[in-house]
């Protein structure tokens, strides 16, 4: 099969388009053929290589797929041949305390699918093999292209305000990178809640998309002060909630920008992970 | 994947900047690292 692989960390020219073995399927795992595959940051990361963490070479990155089941593993019983479906890409033990009580995210083994998974496992590929747990029915009402769209983005989103956000009606939340892909899925969330999103991006014409989405109010961040918009916006108060997902730029603004009490929900940190913090402010605007 | 469920009522719907062919994978990373996606970029095998 074609696939998009590298076979050492580096620059876009690693990334080679080539011929590699189709997947093998164990027992409990599917094999999908692909449809559509989203890009994620975490494919950027692993091409140039992470401090800290390893990842398995050569690698396929991709984290999100939708696709048509091609084969199934001899103990799959919850998808057959044919079915279309998308990849929830968080892979866990599905046996541990945190597995059981629907809290997966905490498991020892859990894995991002296409990012930390391989050798030559991940979904910007012809075809693509997950545990047949990780499959999903596909929205009938969307192309393959939008269901490969949602599953990292939304679930990050989701978990970072509902979950652990406790984002309500009424909140404002600072979301940055606003017209990216999660970004764009923040916007959305804080509007089906009621919240008010203020949307942060680098120039009009992304900040026009995001008012499209829900957002409540723009900041332009190549021309304004994100942290004097905010205190106007909130009248001084600050977020109720800080969507984070740059890092070391945005850090000490986000922290800033929280009202007393409020809540910063993270994730990513694309610009950079050694952020400052002034811990004076983490003891009353958190 | 509950908000899944807000993606069947059209609550929350997709958003896509570019789609583009797999062999184009190095391309849709640019347009992530320079922020320039309005959105998902998204990658297409040619058997699809």
């Amino acid at each position: 099969m074609k696939a998009v692989v590298f076979f050492e960390h580096g620059e876009h020219s690693n990334l080679k388009y080539e011929d590699t073995p189709l997947p093998e399927i164990n027992p409990n795992e599917v094999m999908i053929k692909v449809k559509a595959s989203a890009c994620n940051y975490n494919d950027i990361w692993a091409r140039q290589g992470l401090p800290g963490m390893e990842i398995a070479l050569p690698h396929i990155s991709g984290s999100d797929v939708s696709g048509i089941i091609e084969q199934i593993g001899s103990a799959v019983t919850n998808v057959e041949v044919g079915d279309e479906v998308l990849v929830h890409c968080g892979i866990s033990c599905r046996n541990c305390a945190y597995c059981a009580s629907g809290q997966d995210y905490f498991c020892r083994k859990f894995k991002i699918y296409g990012f930390q998974t391989g050798p030559l496992d991940g979904g910007h590929a012809e075809y693509a093999k997950v545990p047949a747990f990780n499959v999903l029915p596909k929205p009938k009402s969307l192309t393959w292209e939008q269901a490969a769209s949602l599953p990292l983005s939304l679930v990050t989103a989701w978990r970072m305000l509902v979950t652990r956000g406790k984002i309500q009606a009424g909140d404002h939340v600072l979301v940055w990178g606003a017209a990216g892909g999660i970004g764009m899925m923040a916007v959305q969330i804080c509007k089906l809640f009621g919240a008010k999103a203020i949307a942060v991006a680098k120039d009009d014409t992304k900040l026009e998309a995001t008012s499209k989405m829900g957002a409540s109010y723009t900041i332009n961040r190549s021309k304004q002060d994100v942290y004097q918009e905010i205190k106007q916006i909130t009248e001084k108060r600050g977020v109720d909630i800080v969507f984070e997902h740059v890092g070391a730029a945005t850090w000490e603004t986000s922290v800033k920008s929280l009202k007393w009490g409020g809540t910063l929900v993270t994730c990513g940190a694309t610009t950079g992970f050694d952020a400052k913090t002034d811990i004076r402010f983490s003891g009353t605007n958190s | 994947m509950s908000a899944l469920n807000f993606v069947e009522t059209g609550d929350i719907v997709p958003v896509l900047s570019e789609i583009l062919p797999l062999h184009e994978a190095a391309k849709a990373q640019k347009l992530i690292e320079n922020s320039d996606a309005m959105g998902k970029v998204i990658l297409v095998p040619s058997h699809s």
